[in-house]
Formats: structure tokens, C-alpha cells, sequence
């Protein structure tokens, strides 16, 4: 009977055809996950460790190398930030996943109405593009070495890559998107098989460049380490980074899954919401320990190169790999890449499609696939994919947030939680002012110190604004109490006006 | 696969993820050159793909018997 109480009455809403088509994509998944199709530890377990070592992992490592930050920071930067991350998932995210069983895309539709869940939806799929970018630059990388064709180097002003780099990465793109036309059952089998190895490789390669960086015996570790790989001092060009950096990053890298709910989807399936502390087997493996390994890979690398006369040595995760732990190491790129460009893809085609009339999903999702192979051709993805990370992160994490607000402190303030679907609205202008007004200041506070266009914001800001210097990194608690706020104020703004309109005596 | 083919693929699995970060080890302390470890980690990932692809099974989730 809960249950039945829990699914989704919206046929009153008046037809419109983005919103029918939207709708339809997901009706599959419209009702909560019912009692018999419920998920231990073991499934969780293994889906974090396998789903959080991806490509990408060989880009952010290094960046924070490049980036400057000290050996410490890593450490115990990325422990604290990992760490608060999987307790935004076993606190935040799965609690509300076990109660309403129900994916993202519903939860938002019921709190913030059909309009802003479409545009929701388009904006995450060109995001999931640039990442699926990212992740076949990665794969490309590793083919190229192979081929013998020069990966271009950003920090040596590659802007655009060579033509037989860009047909690599066109024929790898490819391969990706025709995958995820065809389905990717199959894919995402091969993934599972991956993903216990590529963790190894990752170890494997650190330990091999530990050697060749002149650590004998354990505690040459932490000299060589400050002297050789974290050594405090950006290189040139890159912005100095430090413990917060590592912690925000950390924190901010999977934000839309945890704070932002987005993995409620994967949630509703847990028996119990202690489940949600399984994500510590992928933030520990992928983020933590991956991520110092494909740093120690990156720094010995460029040792290498540097100490053979290369001044600017062409720091990619083909690269580094090779150099780290030879033809499996390149194998692991390819599989690192391509394993995760596969899904990322065919979700981006799925949220593309509600906003293509008519169009197949074969169509559609190779329409995806072009924006994914453009992006794979430009440099500047992989080497800012540390700030593209944090702004994706900060952008879609207030919806998330007011799942968490509605069904937790509504209720307390006496407001109506779920408002939009109550009333079955098109929008719901609290949540469009929480999540666009909460980003915008966030980026606001930050381009005022960044970007010289937006220098004229110090002169009007009040003192405590203007002296804030704020870096994206660091803005997952501001951005979320702004959020919050915003969404709060505005719903007390609605709802009064909604009692108003209500003849005396009934209550909404 | 019959139970002991099954356990038989398990070993060598693990034997290779084993064998994978053993070769890092093992060149981190200087028992073996580099090219030996490139060597046994292609060896490795023979063995890991060459008999996990048998075991591990795909079982999406919503989708259990």
C-alpha cells in the first residue's frame, strides 16, 4: 500500500511533447524497486570499485603533480576529501534511495517539475559528451603511442592535434559510439572483467616508477616524494594548488553522485542505507590510491624525460603508462577510456534524445557520439579536466540538494515537500532560483578574482565579499547552503502565496 | 563449466592479478629488471582475461533471478 502511495500521479499536467517524450524514456522506472529485487553489500562493493577507475583517473593524478601541491597535501588531502564524500553518499544519498526507491530523474520531476528536469537533462548530456571526450582522448592516447603518432602536447601549445592523431581519435570515437548504438550489454560485461585488474596496473606502475625515481627501501619514500613527485611548486603556466585543492577535488569529482542524488538511482536497490558506505571501495581505490599511483607514474616520466633533454616533456596517460608498465599498462589506457566512454555515451544519448523530435536512438546517440569525438580533439578538455570536473560538479549538485531539503526538513518547517508535483506544476521557480542562483553567485565570487571582465564586481561588493577569494575547489559547502537557502526562502514565498489562493478551511 | 573448470579459472585469475602486482614489487626491489616486469605483466593480463572472462558474470542490476 506504501508503495502504491509512492507512485507518481502526474496525467494531469497538460501534454506538452518534450515532457511525454521524457517521460517515456524513463516509464520503465517510474514505480519504486519492489522488496524482492533488493542488492547486498557484495553488489554495491564491487560496483564502486569497478564503476570509479576510469580514464580519467590517468589525467587528474598528474594534474595535481603539475599543479604543485606538496606530498602531504595528496595524502591526507585526498583522504579527508575522499572520505567526505563517501559520507555525503552513506549519509545524504543512500538514506533517501532506501526510503523512496526511486530514480534521480523522478525525484527531481516531483520537487522541481517536468521543464526543469528536460533542462536538466539536456545540460547533462553535453556534460556526459566532454566527459565521454575526455575519456576517448584518454583511450587515444594509448593507440597513438602504439602507431608511433605524437600525442599533442598542451603545455607546448598543441592547441589542435595532428591529422592522423584526430583520425585515431575519430576511429576510436567510433568504435565507442557505434557500441553504444548496438547496446552495450556486452560492454559492460567486458568492463567487469576489467575492472579487477586495472587497480593492479595502477599499483603495479607506481611501485615500477617508484624504482626509477631512486627509492631503495620504504623510507626513502617521503623525501623522494616531496623532493621528486609532490613537490610543492607548480609548473610553469599551471595555478598553485594546495591541501584544499586536494580536498575539494576529491570531494567535488563525484558531487552530482552523492550530494547532487544523482546515485539514488543505484541506491534504490540496497537493502540498507549503511550500504551507501560501499562508495569508500571506489573513492579508496579510484580516487585515493589510483591517483597517487598515476601521480608517481607522471612524475617519473618526466624525470625521465627531462634528464634525456626534453624540455617539455608530452605528459599523457599513453605516456606514462607505457613508460610505467609497458603493453599492459597501454592496454589499461584503451580499457581505462574505453570502458567508461561506452555508458557515459549511451546515457548522454538517452538524455539527448528528448530534445530531438522524432529522431532514433541510433541517431541520436551518434549524434552524441560526434560532440563526443569533437571534444576528444581538443586538448584543452583533458588539460582543464579538473576545473570542467568542478564546474560540472557545482552546477547540478543544488537539485540534488533539494531532494535532501525537501524530504528532510520540509516536513520540520511545516512547508509542503514535493511542492511541484503536488500541484502539479510545469516548473517549480524555487528550485529554477536555487540551482541557477546558487551557481551563479558560486561563479560570480570566483570570476571577480579570475577573469578580468568581472573585476568591476569588487568595487560594488560589500567588504567581506570583495576580500573572499574564492576558488571553485573550495565551494561545495557555500554553494550548497546557498542553494539551500535560496530554495527555502522562495518555497516559503510559494507556498504562502499558494495558501492564500485556497478557500478558508482547506489546507493544500 | 563445471565446478573444478570454474575453480580452475578462478586460480589462474588470481594467479595473474597476483603475478601483476608482484612484477611491481618485485622491480620496486630490484629482483628483476624493467623489462622483465613489462614481460610478466602482459603475462599477467593473459591470464586474468584469458579465464575471468569465463567466471565473471553480468548481471545488471533491476535484473536478478
Amino acid at each position: 500500500m506504501a508503495r502504491e502511495c509512492k507512485v507518481l500521479v502526474m496525467s494531469n499536467i497538460p501534454p506538452s511533447s518534450i515532457v511525454e517524450r521524457l517521460d517515456a524514456l524513463y516509464e520503465y522506472d517510474r514505480e519504486p524497486v519492489s522488496e524482492d529485487k533488493l542488492y547486498g553489500w557484495k553488489t554495491f562493493i564491487a560496483m564502486f570499485s569497478s564503476e570509479h577507475i576510469a580514464g580519467t583517473e590517468f589525467i587528474l593524478g598528474p594534474l595535481l603533480v603539475m599543479h604543485g601541491v606538496t606530498a602531504f597535501d595528496v595524502f591526507v588531502g585526498l583522504a579527508v576529501g575522499n572520505l567526505l564524500a563517501v559520507l555525503s553518499w552513506a549519509l545524504m544519498c543512500a538514506p533517501i534511495a532506501v526510503r523512496e526507491r526511486l530514480t534521480i530523474y523522478w525525484q527531481i520531476r516531483r520537487l522541481a517539475g517536468p521543464y526543469l528536469t528536460v533542462l536538466y537533462s539536456g545540460l547533462f548530456a553535453i556534460v556526459l559528451c566532454l566527459l565521454a571526450g575526455a575519456m576517448v582522448n584518454v583511450s587515444t592516447t594509448a593507440v597513438a603511442n602504439v602507431a608511433g603518432v605524437e600525442s599533442p602536447n598542451f603545455l607546448n601549445d598543441d592547441q589542435i592535434p595532428s591529422l592522423a592523431w584526430i583520425a585515431i581519435a575519430v576511429a576510436v570515437g567510433v568504435v565507442v559510439a557505434l557500441l553504444a548504438v548496438l547496446g552495450f550489454e556486452q560492454l559492460a560485461h567486458f568492463a567487469k572483467v576489467a575492472a579487477p585488474w586495472m587497480p593492479c596496473v595502477f599499483l603495479a606502475g607506481g611501485l615500477a616508477s617508484l624504482a626509477s625515481l631512486g627509492v631503495e627501501r620504504p623510507s626513502d619514500f617521503w623525501a623522494v616524494a616531496n623532493e621528486k613527485i609532490w613537490t610543492g611548486v607548480a609548473q610553469e603556466g599551471q595555478i598553485q594548488y594546495g591541501f584544499g585543492h586536494c580536498v575539494g577535488l576529491a570531494w567535488l569529482c563525484n558531487i552530482s553522485q552523492h550530494m547532487g542524488m544523482a546515485d539514488v538511482t543505484i541506491f534504490r536497490y540496497a537493502k540498507k542505507w549503511q550500504m551507501g558506505f560501499s562508495s569508500a571501495f571506489g573513492m579508496f581505490l579510484g580516487h585515493y590510491m589510483a591517483w597517487i599511483c598515476s601521480g608517481i607514474m607522471c612524475a617519473a616520466f618526466t624525470v625521465a624525460e627531462t634528464a634525456a633533454g626534453v624540455e617539455k616533456p608530452n605528459v599523457n596517460p599513453g605516456n606514462i603508462a607505457m613508460f610505467s608498465a609497458g603493453y599492459a599498462g597501454l592496454v589499461c589506457v584503451v580499457l581505462a577510456g574505453w570502458t567508461t566512454a561506452n555508458p557515459t555515451l549511451y546515457r548522454a544519448g538517452l538524455a539527448f534524445q528528448v530534445a530531438t523530435p522524432n529522431w532514433r536512438r541510433w541517431a541520436v546517440t551518434l549524434f552524441a557520439g560526434a560532440v563526443m569525438i569533437v571534444a576528444a580533439c581538443i586538448p584543452a578538455v583533458n588539460y582543464y579536466l579538473d576545473r570542467i570536473v568542478a564546474y560540472y560538479g557545482l552546477f547540478f549538485m543544488p537539485l540534488g540538494a533539494f531532494i535532501f531539503i525537501d524530504y528532510w526538513v520540509f516536513p520540520r518547517l511545516g512547508l509542503i515537500p514535493y511542492f511541484a508535483e503536488h500541484k502539479r506544476l510545469l516548473w517549480s521557480w524555487p528550485a529554477a532560483v536555487g540551482w541557477l542562483g546558487s551557481f551563479t553567485i558560486c561563479f560570480l565570487l570566483y570570476a571577480k578574482d579570475q577573469y578580468p571582465m568581472f573585476e568591476w564586481l569588487n568595487s560594488v561588493l560589500p567588504e567581506f565579499l570583495a576580500n573572499y577569494h574564492a576558488d571553485f575547489f573550495l565551494q561545495v559547502l557555500p554553494a550548497w547552503l546557498i542553494a539551500v537557502l535560496l530554495y527555502t526562502v522562495c518555497s516559503f514565498l510559494q507556498q504562502a502565496g499558494s495558501r492564500r489562493e485556497l478557500p478558508s478551511g482547506e489546507h493544500p | 563449466m563445471t565446478r573444478h573448470l570454474e575453480t580452475l579459472m578462478k586460480t589462474i585469475a588470481m594467479l595473474g592479478l597476483a603475478l601483476s602486482v608482484g612484477a611491481g614489487f618485485s622491480v620496486f626491489t630490484g629482483a628483476i629488471s624493467h623489462d622483465t616486469y613489462n614481460l610478466l605483466m602482459v603475462l599477467g593480463m593473459l591470464m586474468w582475461f584469458g579465464s575471468a572472462v569465463f567466471w565473471i558474470k553480468a548481471k545488471p542490476l533491476g535484473e536478478q533471478s
